[in-house]
């Protein structure tokens, strides 16, 4: 199996991460999981790189000197305050709720 | 609708005056009231909704003219990870159940400014993660060839209705195979253009460096018809490029043999170990009437595509933890009603509540993957490799190569339920798309057999990097060399 | 970055014990080592990565869009003006803008945060390097500086917060410098610089109460003639250079403290509480800061020709350190003045108008004078908006050229101005003169008539001063213009005073 251990706890602490609360039982599941789906991933070591070692994904995106597209600074207005709060499940005004962020 | 209408035949009658956008609609909607069900290809069907729409593009026909509009009056379903303003979007998934879109993505206004109109949102692997269209939080599709098989994923809902012929196109996207696998398994022409040729602004992102949105149609020349709409810059979208080709359905008029004097590859990787028989013997013939159609074929290799769907999942899972993190319910979408939560806890249930299982499986495995201590075992490394694979193409293509071929997928369709227990059995059927992502090519999916169960095979075909003049002209003259896009489903 | 922090207090050693070490002799044991973060809000009309205006103090939620909500497929399109306000800075600060940088996403759950990630730079930052220098004749290293998306607002209730998004999305340049900074005197006047600096370049409007212009701190402190570094602390959030200047102070203080008690100096987050004057502990987040940072899919690399730093070149203004040069070549100034002068871009504007107004009729000297002391001291009072203040150069620079033509005295201008700046300006100093009737008496006659009167109601002192006390000089001086209500020239006073008790001696 996988060289790195799958155990609950790395489970816990991805889903923890992740802002996810598993079940005891999820935890059991997604441990199997990601240790078969990492066991097979980790046959990227394998692959002899042949690249540059200069090379760099980020920097080499997109076609030869392309640059992100920009936009010119005009202001396009705003979505109506109603349609930016309509779907929100809890507000207070225009602004929305969440529980209060204590400590 | 007329069980044989097609994009190209519509535009036809609308322009000679013979059919309107909302008798299309009608029609449209007609067959999908007895059809759709027995699929559940459709996430929402709303009918005074499309007929508004028809309605909407017949007055357009009206004052602009039908032959200035490339698709005056054609019928889209639309992928429900597509959005349509003041329709539901919620991408097969619980978490936007009720997620109402606040605009339309860049793709449906230029539907709508060539003439066409949405008719219905389809089901859809929950976030597009799937291959076999289970991963719905509303439930599978099936497909129309048997209702005991998945019709592939995960825009499986627009691939099983096109099938049906419940309208003549869908739009769909593909972030590893999720237009050209459901194509190939339900027997109809799925094409994912260059990455950057059409926007993915509206297209709610899973791995947005691999996102591509395209059309499964009946035909080619339907599928070119559309590339000539969904093509362009867009502002909207800051990786979108201008396309330097256009005038493909044109192009197809004009040049119907293109195979002929084409040089097409066979990436033999493709054809070892692990393909099915009678898929393998479907490609056998396929081979063969491509060469009857004039082409030359080669052998190449493409030594790296075997590590395609480790990278696929490293580089789609990471992008996708984080395309995802915004589905918080708090400024929309599912909010956890339990009382007294502190705010992380608030976080943690509406989240877990929201997303279904493969979801989180891949949540988890991006979040990983990015995680200190673990980015350049994982991440940095899938990223080399995938500039490894894309080099691979890149010398396959310049060896002389016009176009590469190969099964769209190593298996016929399976029967639902069969591989949803084995994560990696799931993950193998995109094994011969996903590499096409990573680079960033053009595919496209075309019928090229069928089983003896009587399912559908594919067979893709893949070209360079902005080359879809040459990937649709040879795609159409195979399919004008053989019948298999003319079979309909027994519905 | 607005990450997730929790205040909780941890008290210095010596607190209980009431004993706290003073700052003359923990500065001889220890050095300080200063490093600032500055997060500048950038002054474009529209947000980073969306069209929606980037407009201060609206209602909630009334600057957002699809995007800068972070709702489903929207897609984020940089703000070009943002890209060039970014290369003026660098430009200015000399650093070494890179022809390729890259945008990250980093990642953490904040209800502020609404995507789930921050569009920022990370290890590809727009430039590195460049320097400012300070009073002291330091100079400051930088390390980078980089382009970045603001959070938006939580507010707490007391059973819920609440989430305003209105500057999520608004452009920030985040000014990182080397730990280079020896003390908090240093650390406030670097600080002021480079405030100065943005505003100068009108990128920033500098504010620190609205939070346009963010500081944090980080602070640790070694034994004299160690070359290690200690264990660093940061300081968040200070929202005034006073404050900065205390809490650096105050953090030093207290690291001294912990490790006079053989203790050791926890890398941890400080909150500045500006009543208390003490910086306290933030709970760090129960989760550790992951932040999975990771190249952002949506945008490609952003580069930056040697044409478009060109562009930006050619558009810069007059820096605050040349324009102090030149104030104090072109109009005489001392170093001091210039610099007090030049610290703001308006002020040294309303400088330059005065003199303009003036003519000459003064010295630019006094023009200085009057803009650093009087001027400055009503702007601080009554908090005077400096881009429209209610005395103009106009009005400023009519009452100045009033003392050097002789109309005032300078102490009748004094009393006027105060009076303009309770009051308003209302038509002018000239007007004010007449309407009060103070107009300077420059008769000699009169001003004979009135002295030859005060000497003779104040026998005894005119009696000590023929004795030999020249001091009872300015006691003169002083009777005659308060009997004349400052209206008499005082060189003329002076002259005929001394005349007239030459006068008497002799007589």
């Amino acid at each position: 199996m996988s060289k790195i251990q799958v155990d609950r706890e790395l489970v816990r602490k991805v889903a923890d991460l992740a802002h996810l609360s598993l079940s005891e039982q999820e935890i059991g599941l997604y441990q199997e999981r990601l240790a078969k789906v990492l066991s097979y991933v980790e046959q990227l070591d394998e692959v002899h790189e042949s690249l540059d070692k200069n090379w760099r994904p980020d920097t080499s995106r997109g076609e030869a000197g392309v640059s992100a597209l920009e936009r010119r600074d005009v202001v396009e207005g705003s979505l109506p305050v109603e349609e930016a709060m309509k779907q929100a499940p809890a507000r207070i005004g225009t602004a929305f709720q969440v529980p209060r962020i204590l400590e | 609708m007329p069980a044989n209408q097609t994009v190209k035949s519509i535009v036809e009658q609308v322009r000679s005056g013979k059919l309107t956008a909302v008798t299309a609609a009608h029609a449209c909607l007609e067959r999908t009231r007895t059809i759709a069900q027995k699929l559940n290809s459709h996430l929402h069907f709303d009918e005074a909704a499309a007929l508004a729409e028809a309605a909407a593009a017949d007055l357009r026909i009206k004052t602009i003219g039908a032959d200035k509009l490339p698709l005056a009056g054609v019928p889209v379903l639309v992928k429900d990870n597509i959005c349509v303003r003041g329709s539901k979007t919620t991408c097969g998934s619980k978490m936007l159940e009720n997620y109402v879109a606040t605009y339309d993505a860049s793709v449906i206004k230029r539907l709508r400014e060539a003439g066409a109109f949405v008719v219905g949102k389809m089901n859809m692997d929950e976030f597009a993660m799937g291959s076999s269209n289970e991963n719905s939080a509303f439930g599978a599709v099936r497909n129309p060839w048997n209702l005991e098989y998945v019709p592939g994923g995960s825009s499986g809902g627009s691939a099983a209705a096109v099938a049906a012929r419940l309208a003549p196109v869908a739009l769909g996207s593909d972030t590893g195979g999720s237009i050209r696998q459901p194509a190939s398994f339900c027997g109809i022409v799925g094409l994912k253009p260059t990455y950057g040729s059409v926007s993915r602004s509206g297209l709610v992102a899973f791995g947005s460096s691999l996102d591509q949105i395209g059309p499964l149609t009946t035909t080619v020349e339907d599928a070119a018809m559309m590339m000539d709409v969904l093509a362009g810059l867009d502002a909207s979208d800051s990786t979108s490029v201008k396309h330097p080709q256009s005038g493909f359905a044109k192009a197809l008029l004009e040049n119907p043999e293109a195979l002929k004097g084409m040089t097409i590859g066979i990436p033999e990787e493709f054809f070892e170990s692990g393909l099915d028989a009678e898929v393998g013997s479907c490609l056998e013939r396929a081979i063969a009437d491509v060469q009857k159609a004039g082409a030359k074929i080669k052998r190449v290799r493409l030594p790296n595509i075997s590590y395609s769907v480790a990278a696929y999942y490293v580089i789609a899972t990471a992008e996708a933890s984080a395309n995802l993190a915004r589905f918080d319910g708090v400024r929309y979408g599912h909010r956890t009603q339990g009382a007294n939560l502190n705010l992380k806890d608030l976080y943690r249930k509406s989240r877990n509540e929201g997303f279904g299982r493969e979801v989180k499986q891949r949540i988890m495995l991006g979040t990983f993957v990015l995680s200190s201590g673990y980015y350049d075992a994982f991440y940095s490394k899938a990223n080399k490799v995938r500039e490894l694979i894309s080099r691979d193409f890149a010398a396959a293509f310049d060896s002389g190569v016009d176009l590469l071929l190969t099964p769209t997928s190593p298996t016929p369709p399976f029967k639902l339920g069969e591989k949803l227990s084995d994560p990696l059995a799931m993950y193998l059927s995109d094994i011969c798309t996903i590499g096409v992502n990573l680079a960033g090519l053009p595919g496209i999916s075309v019928p090229c057999g069928r089983t003896k169960a009587g399912l559908p095979v594919g067979m893709q075909l893949i070209a360079p990097k902005f080359n879809e003049l040459t990937l649709l002209t040879g795609a159409h003259a195979y399919e004008r060399a053989t019948e298999w896009h003319k079979d309909q489903p027994p519905l | 970055m607005n990450a997730p922090l929790n205040g909780t207090k941890t008290s210095r050693p010596s607190e209980a014990a009431g004993n706290k070490p003073q700052e003359a002799t923990v500065l001889d044991r220890y050095e300080p080592v200063i490093g600032l973060e500055v997060h500048c809000q950038l002054k474009t009309r529209t947000k980073l990565f969306c069209g929606c205006s980037t407009a201060f103090g609206g209602l909630p939620n009334h600057n957002t869009c699809q995007i800068c909500l972070g709702h489903p497929g929207v897609l984020p399109v940089l703000n070009s003006e943002a890209v060039n306000f970014a290369i003026r800075f660098a430009l200015a600060i000399g650093a070494d803008i890179h022809e390729t940088s890259v945008f990250a996403r980093k990642q953490y759950f904040y209800p502020d945060l609404p995507k789930g990630y921050q569009i920022t730079q990370f290890d590809l930052p727009y430039c590195t390097g460049g320097t400012m220098t300070l009073a002291s004749g330091k100079t400051v290293r930088l390390m980078r500086a980089h382009l970045e998306e603001d959070a938006g607002k939580n507010v707490h209730g007391d059973e819920s917060s609440y989430v305003d998004l209105n500057r999520a999305g608004v452009p920030l340049v985040e000014i990182v410098s080397q730990p280079d900074i020896r003390t908090p005197e240093d650390a406030a006047d670097y600080l002021k610089r480079l405030r100065s600096l943005v505003r100068s370049l009108d990128i920033c409007d500098g504010n620190l109460e609205e939070g346009s212009f963010r500081c944090d701190a980080n602070i640790s402190i070694r034994p004299k003639g160690q070359e290690q570094l200690g264990t660093r602390c940061e300081i968040k959030n200070l929202n005034s250079f006073r404050n900065i200047e205390r809490a650096i102070k105050y953090e030093i203080l207290r690291q001294a403290d912990v490790l006079d008690h053989g203790q050791k100096v926890i890398q941890q987050t400080m909150l500045f509480d500006a009543a208390s004057g003490k910086t306290q502990a933030m709970r760090s987040k129960e989760e550790s800061h992951d932040y999975r940072y990771f190249p952002e899919p949506d945008l490609l690399p952003l580069r930056i020709d040697a044409a478009r730093i060109e562009r930006q070149r050619q558009v810069l203004p007059e820096l605050p350190e040349a324009m102090s040069k030149r104030f104090q070549e072109k109009h005489g100034l001392s170093a001091y003045d210039a610099a007090v002068l030049t610290s703001d871009k308006d002020l040294a504007n309303f400088y330059e108008a005065v003199v303009a107004r003036v003519a000459g009729a003064v010295t630019e000297k006094i023009v200085a004078n009057w803009v650093t002391s009087e001027y400055l001291r009503e702007v601080n009072n009554r908090s005077w908006d400096l881009t429209s203040p209610p005395i103009t150069s106009d009005h400023l620079g009519e009452l100045i050229a009033l003392i050097g033509k002789g109309v005032i005295s300078g102490r009748i201008a004094k009393t006027l101005f105060e009076e303009m700046a309770e009051k308003g300006p209302g038509k002018g100093a000239m007007a004010m003169v007449e309407e009060q009737g103070l107009l300077q008496v420059s008769d000699s006659s009169e001003i004979r008539g009135v002295i030859a009167k005060v000497l003779d109601s104040n026998p005894g002192q005119l009696a000590e001063y023929l004795g030999g006390r020249d001091k009872l000089f300015g006691f003169f001086v002083g009777q005659t213009m308060k009997v004349s209500g400052g209206k008499m020239n005082p060189q003329l006073v002076n002259d005929v005073l001394k005349e007239l008790l030459d006068a008497r001696r002799q007589g």
